[in-house]
């Protein structure tokens, strides 16, 4: 063969076709995210537009919308609170010791998450209504029915385990090592606890607390079923939804869809600012 | 040091029950429980805003829901102060089980209901009587009797006009309460459907209300009760006084509720050809009209009680203005 | 230093103690939580006395009297199979769906700089905040306002199930497959890519075998929550269980997907109807779906918490 001959050799013949295929499988990807952040945007952006700016700015006016929008964001930090009081010992607990019955232990700990919440809520009236807890409520004089404690108890116990789970995430991720020079170095478990722990885990408390929040913000179904669809005292957003739905009053439904979009986005935004998803080195 | 931890950690707990406990306790205010069916939402919450004016210590939480419910919930939770069901019937079927205290069926009637056909804007399946529904291909939705007052309604109103088969071919949804049938027409889901006059009122700007001919007209009576196991039976009789007051009654007119149905037979529909109901017929009509069309006067002549709520609905392009006039005989255009 | 570390006063110990009381009771608390909470209602299944004296006056629900039996007969009731078969179905089809759509969207994600990136991820892990009654109604409004979504008839419809789930479903899933993706070591694929292998090919024959339980546990997720839907599918479709059989297609009878709402939509409003002790029955169902869920995310070593 000649010199020259060698030139016109293809030396990758398929070169040219792979370099299209090569771009499908990202341009398909890529494409699927595209349709899902359509899908989600129309959605917002359809109920705008049905809404009407118009329309927003008298609902925004109401005094009704505004006292049901304090009344879900300050049961939604109450509840928040106790499942931290709960959820950030049992989070360290999961995630440190070593429990009896560890599978099954878990297991029931991550059931409230997965099980639906309406479920939950109905379960939970049966709780309230029965022996023992309805006599020792009695006897302490605390009242869980159609009020805010109601709704407090509710958020509570459909968000306590999740907040458990977050937690225990958030302790994973401080390497235990850090603990137990602390310890050798003499320091006892509650200083360890408080000045090692704690700090190295800050950012993801602080993030899961406000995923806590939201889910306790947007909890509705059990409510509903704990408290029976009653209009009054427990007319958090978005029980109001469903509420107000039923009265086919779509301006201020809609209003309040917005409203949740908002704050669920707000949230969301915060723990990303956070920056709750980092490793701690 | 430790012992301050001990004690900040120790606060959190007690600062959570103190916070449970103060909602928890008891308010001194008496708390009442209203059942009611969907249908009467409207003039329910203008009732409340105006007894609890009047009775400060008074508070009314509304539990809104189909009225074939009622039952159920009173033999769940015995809770409740007053009762207040879309149809007689329900009614009836409380009393007997002892739910109910004595009823009047003279003195206790608050309204009447009107049965209406709404259709969605547009009227896109070109209904204009009853017996249009039994056309095929028209999306028809209908309640479950079971659930909602309207229910019964439906399967009477085709029974009579004899098109109850078609009909149910027809049938595309199964409401659990009015407002679901609404919400079917208001966004176009069904062709048409049977509603109160008073719920057809809500949405003007989305529907448009197709009268029933005198015939198949039918009313239905709305008693109100006390329950037998109020918890606080005297201030539970005072505002059934005042919703059967002429101050109450009227504000159930101002809301499309008809008070002059005139002669009816034993199912209740209309015997007279519809002369009683004539006048209130068209206030609906042109009511409807004036919502859509700003150009239209609105005035007691041209749609008599329901003034307030014309103006109600044209602020706003979707339904659910509140807090505005509430529409008293002596106090009209009254602002709040 | 010596080796000695300082001996612990008996003051402190006291302490450490306390502190693993308060976490070791903080586990306890959940774990009694969690099983009195289902305890304590296995006595709804017992049929009360006043359900059946009432149920007998009742004249609407002469059909219903076999339901006032222990635990509501549910496995002599054809609705509740019918309403099982339409959970697992539609809860299988949206997984599907949103499997299909969710994991090429949760690679592109994790592995391309796609513009506005962050943004994106806050939106997708907003949508599992929101409640679900807004995302039903938001659903409503948007297939009967627009021109071509109308005419899908999704409202009210059988179909329109899967649309709900699938909200939700996919945000879910998304957020978990990231997860997986990011914990895929992206040099694996570049050494692929490297020795020749077009994108596609590194996908499949790399990063998809390395990610497979986090997808799986994805997967379930999203089966999960499509089958927990209960307020969006509410608004949406509302109920099945009283239309009339005439009303549903011979292939939907077929398929005995006719006559049945999914499982948390039948459980409410058995409730509703009063009928006790067959809505607990369902409840008792649903949870007992949930924990085969959580056991096999355990199992695939996953997590349940998806952030």
């Amino acid at each position: 063969m000649s010199i020259e001959a060698l030139d016109t050799i293809e030396v990758f013949p398929a070169e040219k076709s792979r370099r299209w295929q090569a771009v499908l499988w990202p341009a398909a990807a890529v494409g699927c995210v595209a349709l899902v952040l359509l899908g989600y945007v129309a959605l917002m952006a359809g109920n705008l537009a049905y809404l009407g700016l118009g329309d927003l700015t008298v609902f925004l006016g109401t005094r009704r919308l505004w006292v049901r929008v304090w009344l879900t964001v300050w049961t939604a930090a109450v509840s928040t609170l106790l499942s931290l009081v709960v959820g950030i010992p049992a989070g360290y607990a999961l995630s440190r010791l070593r429990l009896p019955w560890p599978k099954f232990t878990t297991m029931l700990i991550d059931l409230p998450v997965m099980v639906p919440p309406a479920a939950v809520g109905f379960f939970l009236f049966g709780v309230m209504t029965r022996f023992p807890v309805r006599h020792l409520c009695e006897l302490a004089g605390l009242r869980f029915g159609h009020n805010s404690s109601g709704v407090v108890l509710v958020q509570f116990v459909v968000t306590v385990a999740f907040c458990t789970r977050l937690m225990k995430a958030g302790f994973d991720a401080v390497n235990p090592r850090f603990e137990q020079v602390s310890r050798s170095l003499g320091a006892s478990l509650p200083t360890t606890l408080r000045r090692v722990t704690l700090p190295l885990a800050k950012n993801a408390i602080l993030a899961s607390t406000v995923i806590v929040w939201a889910r306790a913000a947007a909890e509705w179904e059990g409510l509903m079923i704990f408290v029976g669809g009653t209009m009054g005292r427990t007319d958090v957003l978005p029980f109001s939804v469903y509420l107000d739905w039923n009265g086919a009053l779509y301006g201020p439904v809609v209003t309040y869809s917005l409203i949740s979009v908002a704050l669920a986005v707000a949230s969301m935004g915060a723990v990303r600012l956070i920056g709750g998803k980092k490793y701690v080195w | 040091m430790n012992a301050r931890i001990l004690l900040g950690t120790a606060l959190i707990p007690f600062l959570a029950a103190v916070l449970l406990a103060c909602p928890g306790c008891g308010d001194g205010e008496k708390e009442m429980l209203f059942h009611a069916g969907v249908g009467q939402r409207s003039s329910l919450l203008d009732v409340q805003k105006v007894f609890e004016e009047r009775h400060p210590e008074a508070r009314i939480n509304f539990s809104f829901k189909g009225s074939g419910y009622f039952i159920a919930d009173a033999a769940r939770s015995k809770e409740g102060d007053l009762y207040f069901p879309g149809e007689e019937f329900y009614v009836l079927q409380a009393y007997e089980r002892g739910y109910v205290q004595k009823y009047d069926p003279q003195k206790d009637v608050v309204a009447y209901f009107m049965v209406v056909i709404a259709t969605p804007k547009g009227n896109p399946a070109g209904i204009t009587k009853v017996e249009d529904l039994a056309r095929p291909g028209v999306r028809v939705g209908l309640a479950n009797p079971k659930a909602a007052a309207i229910g019964i309604w439906c399967e009477k109103t085709c029974k009579r006009a004899g098109i109850w088969e078609e009909v149910q071919k027809n049938q595309v949804q199964s409401a659990k309460c009015i407002a679901e049938l609404l919400t079917g027409v208001q966004h176009g889901v069904v062709d048409a459907t049977f509603l109160w006059s008073s719920t057809a009122v809500l949405a003007l700007n989305d529907i448009q209300i197709v009268p029933i001919e005198p015939q198949y007209r039918g009313f239905v009576k709305l008693p109100l009760g006390v329950t037998t196991f109020s918890k606080h039976p005297e201030l539970a009789r005072k505002l059934k006084d005042f919703i059967l007051s002429d101050e109450g009654k009227a504000i159930f007119r101002s809301h499309a509720y008809f008070s002059e149905p005139g002669p009816l037979d034993a199912h209740g529909f209309c015997t007279d050809g519809g002369r009683a109901s004539e006048k209130d017929v068209r206030y609906l009509i042109a009511a409807a009209a004036a919502v859509k069309d700003h150009s239209l006067p609105v005035s007691e002549e041209t749609v008599g009680p329901l003034v307030g709520e014309v103006t109600r609905q044209r602020m706003t392009t979707r339904a659910g203005a509140f807090e505005v006039p509430v529409a008293r005989p002596e106090a009209d255009g009254e602002d709040e | 230093m010596s080796g000695k570390l300082p001996e612990r006063s008996p003051l402190l110990r006291r302490h450490a103690s306390v502190v693993t009381a308060v976490v070791y009771s903080a586990v306890v608390f959940l774990v009694t939580g969690a099983c009195w909470l289902f305890a304590s209602n296995v006595d709804q299944l017992f049929p009360g006395e006043q359900f059946i004296q009432s149920a007998a006056m009742d004249e609407w629900r002469p059909t219903d009297e076999h339901l006032h039996v222990f635990a509501g007969g549910f496995w002599r009731v054809g609705a509740f199979w019918r309403s099982v078969n339409l959970t697992v179905v539609t809860a299988t089809i949206t997984m599907l769906i949103a499997a299909a759509v969710g994991i090429p969207a949760a690679y592109a994600l994790s592995r391309y700089k796609v513009p506005g990136r962050s943004i994106i991820d806050v939106l997708f892990s907003s949508v599992i905040v929101l409640p679900t009654a807004s995302v039903g109604l938001c659903l409503v409004i948007l297939m009967q306002h627009t021109p071509v979504l109308k005419e899908l008839h999704l409202v009210y419809s059988l179909p329109g199930i899967v649309a709900v789930q699938l909200v939700v479903a996919t945000a879910m899933g998304i957020s978990a497959w990231k997860a997986a993706f990011d914990g895929v070591n992206e040099r694996f694929e570049h050494v692929a890519r490297s020795l020749g292998s077009g994108p596609w090919r590194a996908f499949r024959t790399v990063t998809l075998p390395c990610a497979k339980p986090g997808l799986i546990a994805g997967l379930i997720l999203a089966w999960t929550r499509a089958a927990a839907e209960f307020g969006g599918v509410l608004i949406f479709c509302s109920t099945f269980a009283e239309r009339p059989e005439a009303s549903f297609s011979p292939m939907t009878r077929l398929l005995h997907l006719h006559q049945a709402d999914p499982l948390a939509v039948s459980m409410w409003s058995q409730i509703e109807y009063g009928n006790v002790e067959y809505g607990t029955a369902i409840g008792f169902m649903l949870v007992f779906i949930s924990a085969a869920s959580v056991y096999a995310i355990h199992r695939l070593g996953g997590k349940t918490y998806v952030w």
